[in-house]
């Protein structure tokens, strides 16, 4: 029996598994959009390239502004297959520009996804109290299940369990009953966020 | 990792059937296997394969 082949098998399993690319905080017909390139993401015949293409052709086409480009390449470059991160890196400060040149009403959820790209970098390269702070910040800009997910998810990883446990309960005390329902699902659907599941109500 | 366990592993991801004790991507915390191998001395394969891989994370759009 090929044993490399075969880790290689589950650890790709595992890993795409694990990194999620939800479209929920997109707004717009910019959301169903993207879909296209999170089935892409998701799918199991992948392909960096294919999916970069797909992604300059939609924006060719009009169908994605600047900043979501930029957000797609990005989400592209930190796929477990892919893992470049210098690129990933390089993306999100030009992001950051897009999003302040386009301005309007998505400025705010426009720099939330700059600094969840920059706290997603962070963590996926180790360093989870600096991922802890772009999370946080992300979160402060947008308020979602996504971005509380993260905080949540980093905070156990750093072994900060009573204070992910605090803030679950300040959450469910203070936040909208739809973003903390969907929470609750996050919690009971996610292997991170299992330490939490004694809290569910 | 042993060859049952492994098998066991991938009949789980495959859908194929139930796999004792925790499966990959179990959570980081008290008595999980990768708390497990940061106690150890690192010579656990199995443990070092679980914390390294263990990254799930939401990278919205």
């Amino acid at each position: 029996m090929d044993y490399q082949a075969l880790f290689a098998r589950i650890l790709k399993s595992v890993d795409t598994a694990a990194y999620q690319t939800p479209v929920t905080q997109v707004e717009g017909p910019q959301r169903e959009v993207l879909a296209e390139v999170q089935a892409l993401l998701q799918g199991p015949e992948f392909d960096a390239e294919q999916a970069r293409a797909h992604v300059r052709k939609l924006h060719a086409e009009g169908r994605l502004d600047r900043v979501k480009v930029l957000s797609a390449l990005h989400v592209i470059a930190c796929h477990p297959s892919v893992a470049d991160w210098p690129e990933a890196a390089r993306l999100v400060g030009e992001q950051e520009y897009a999003a302040l040149e386009l301005g309007g009403p998505h400025l705010e959820g426009n720099l939330a996804s700059v600094e969840r790209h920059r706290g997603v970098l962070a963590f996926l390269r180790g360093h989870h109290a600096v991922a802890l702070e772009y999370f946080t910040r992300s979160l402060e800009r947008e308020r979602s299940a996504e971005n509380l997910g993260n905080v949540l998810a980093t905070l156990l990883r750093l072994g900060d369990e009573t204070e992910a446990r605090d803030l679950l309960q300040q959450v469910r005390r203070g936040f909208p009953a739809g973003l903390v329902s969907e929470l609750e699902r996050s919690i009971l659907r996610d292997p991170d966020l299992a330490l939490l599941r004694s809290e569910s109500p | 990792m042993t060859t049952a366990s492994l098998l066991a592993l991938l009949m789980s991801l495959l859908g194929l059937g139930p796999v004792e004790g925790p499966p990959l991507g179990h959570p980081v915390g008290a008595g999980s296997p990768a708390s497990t191998a940061r106690e150890s001395d690192g010579s656990d394969p199995e443990c070092l394969l679980l914390d390294d891989h263990h990254r799930r994370i939401s990278n919205g759009f």
